[in-house]
């Protein structure tokens, strides 16, 4: 018992790692530029089997990661152009449609996927160092997040970052004052994308085996309910969002003993979560209207 | 098979399937038309109704007939108090909020069912039929079924939004929701009737893939993919738009699926999406 429970606590601390870093990419899209991500989960599940494919051809863990980290970018860079050409919300339809078609590829391209049957992936080298047990996978998950993290906060925070809030708040108004904000919107998908890929590589470096069994449209709401919890364009909040979104489950464990339901009652709650979060929240909209001023505001003084 | 058997037999198909995914695009694209938002939760009304005809039918063991008429009108009500409580105080928000409590309500009614009933799949007790053969192209009664009923509620809702004074009233909620309660209109009934009869549509839509094929608690969310795609195509908030799209996307599901593979059915659906995204962003009768 004594080396178990430890462990059990360090395997729960780390899906709060990889998990904030695919909410802070989340946030990044959804919360500070007002695009509503769909399609998380896809990129989160191209890097995971870049990284699976990577290994089983004999490459090194850090191509895995680069190879994880670009290829989601650089689809993320390709479905900008449609999905930024619908209005407004149906953004999330196209994104949810592109996350359906790389379900579908990696559910049916057995030759190269192996569909439900999987991927096994070994333990990362990183230099020399093996990553080989609880304690070595949380320090690289901490590393990972803490780059996310830094990145993320970095951005929004940097004139860059007002851009775009004042493209969330309102675009014509961007647009008028000389940003091209359909660039800064694709390239918000580019760093989403990058980031959930290298969450993938994480993941399927840490479960070793991937298959399509996870990449499903409740992954993605599991995230954006944590997002939401936490509040929108917060990446504090995200992070105990994310906290109380994954222990939640595991509390749930002991009251209920069929562990089968376990993970509907958990959606079920996701989905009340999501009603409630949105009907308390649209008491504070006043207050968003005038953060929308100030969002203006600043960038015209930039 | 000859070649125009086979033409006839994928004409079949299209119109099947382009059928059920117009019922329930329309009922979708009424609610988007009047109230501009995404709603996630309409394909899983159409799940409810499915697995409540089933409980009524099967488990009850009174029937499909009195299944429908206790399934239709119960998940009518339900969808307008789902409107009450989640959308309406929502009414003057950023339409990514109510996008957001119709995901919540559509995850909520999916875990629900799958609660209930369980993931497996379903089906209706019918009994046994003969098929029919039409210059050689096979059709089963239920499909036959299937294709009047959905071309006459279709008519039905044609007329309807046309000609009759909720229709008129709806109409007159899209255009401008603060001048039509200027002229009078009481836009919240209006709004609560839409409610329920998109609602009792997807209803009657559940009941019907039912029939033709299976239940499962998962159909919601590939029939809603297909959906968002047929209205995305034919224009927002455009009910015929919607229709036409819907069988386009019918149309080349069915060809895809006989031509390369139907592991694939979803994804025809978004790359047509995407194709026409590229070429046309606001659909094909959108406004430019």
């Amino acid at each position: 018992m004594m080396i178990v429970i430890p462990s059990y606590l360090l395997h729960i601390l780390i899906v709060i790692c990889f998990y904030f870093i695919l909410a802070v990419s989340f946030n990044l899209c959804m919360g500070y530029t007002g695009l509503p991500l769909f399609s998380q989960v896809a990129f989160f599940a191209l890097g995971a089997y870049s990284a699976a494919i990577a290994y089983e051809n004999g490459y090194p863990f850090l191509v895995g990661l680069l190879l994880g980290a670009l290829f989601p970018a650089f689809c993320g860079f390709l479905i900008a152009y449609p999905a930024l050409r619908v209005r407004g919300d149906y953004f999330a339809i196209v994104t949810m449609g592109f996350a359906e078609i790389i379900y579908d590829v990696i559910h049916n391209e057995v030759w190269l996927t192996r569909g439900p049957y999987g991927i096994s992936v070994g333990q990362p080298v990183i230099f020399g160092f093996k990553v080989d047990s609880y304690p070595t996978y949380l320090l690289l998950a901490i590393i990972l997040t803490a780059i996310t993290f830094v990145t993320i906060q970095r951005l929004v925070g940097s004139p860059y970052g007002r851009v775009l809030k004042a493209t969330r708040d309102d675009e014509l108004a961007a647009s008028v004052i000389g940003k091209n904000t359909w660039k800064y919107k694709q390239q918000v998908i580019i760093i989403a994308a990058l980031f959930s890929g290298i969450a993938g590589v994480y993941f399927a470096h840490y479960t070793r085996f991937v298959n399509d069994s996870p990449f499903t449209l409740a992954f993605t709401t599991t995230v954006m309910a944590s997002v939401i919890l936490g509040g929108l364009a917060n990446n504090y909040g995200t992070f105990i969002g994310v906290a109380l979104m994954l222990s939640f489950p595991e509390v749930l464990r002991v009251f209920i003993v069929t562990s089968e339901n376990v993970g509907y009652i958990q959606q079920i709650v996701i989905g009340a979560m999501l009603i409630s979060v949105m009907l308390i929240r649209t008491k504070r909209i006043t207050v968003r209207k005038h953060a929308e001023r100030r969002s203006m505001k600043d960038v015209i003084e930039n | 098979m000859e070649i125009s058997q086979l033409i006839l037999q994928l004409c079949f198909n299209m119109i099947i399937a382009g059928g059920i995914y117009a019922l329930t695009a329309t009922g979708y694209s009424v609610i988007q038309a009047t109230l501009k938002f995404i709603n996630f939760q309409h394909a899983q009304m159409c799940v409810l109704g499915a697995y409540v005809a089933y409980f009524v039918s099967e488990q009850l063991g009174l029937g499909l007939l009195l299944g429908c008429a206790v399934a239709i009108p119960s998940v009518a009500f339900l969808g307008v108090i789902i409107e009450k409580v989640g959308y309406k105080p929502l009414r003057n928000a950023p339409s990514m909020s109510p996008m957001i409590t119709s995901l919540g309500f559509s995850i909520v009614i999916l875990n629900s069912v799958t609660l209930i009933w369980g993931p497996w799949v379903k089906a209706y007790s019918l009994p046994s039929m003969h098929n029919i053969s039409v210059f050689g192209a096979i059709i089963t009664i239920p499909q036959l079924a299937t294709i009047i009923l959905a071309i006459g509620a279709l008519f039905i809702l044609h007329f309807f939004i046309k000609d009759t004074k909720l229709g008129k009233a709806m109409r007159a909620v899209a255009d401008n929701r603060d001048y039509a309660a200027l002229m009078g209109i009481d836009v919240d009934r209006v709004v609560s009737s839409l409610f329920a009869l998109s609602s009792g549509l997807a209803a009657m839509t559940g009941i019907l893939i039912g029939i033709e094929g299976i239940l499962t608690p998962v159909m919601g969310t590939a029939l809603l993919v297909r959906v968002f795609a047929a209205s995305i195509i034919g224009g927002l908030g455009n009910i015929s738009g919607a229709i036409i799209g819907s069988f386009v996307i019918a149309g080349v599901e069915v060809l895809g699926t006989w031509f390369y593979s139907p592991a694939y059915a979803t994804a025809y659906a978004f790359i047509i999406l995407i194709a026409v995204m590229l070429l046309r962003p606001g659909g094909f009768f959108g406004e430019k």
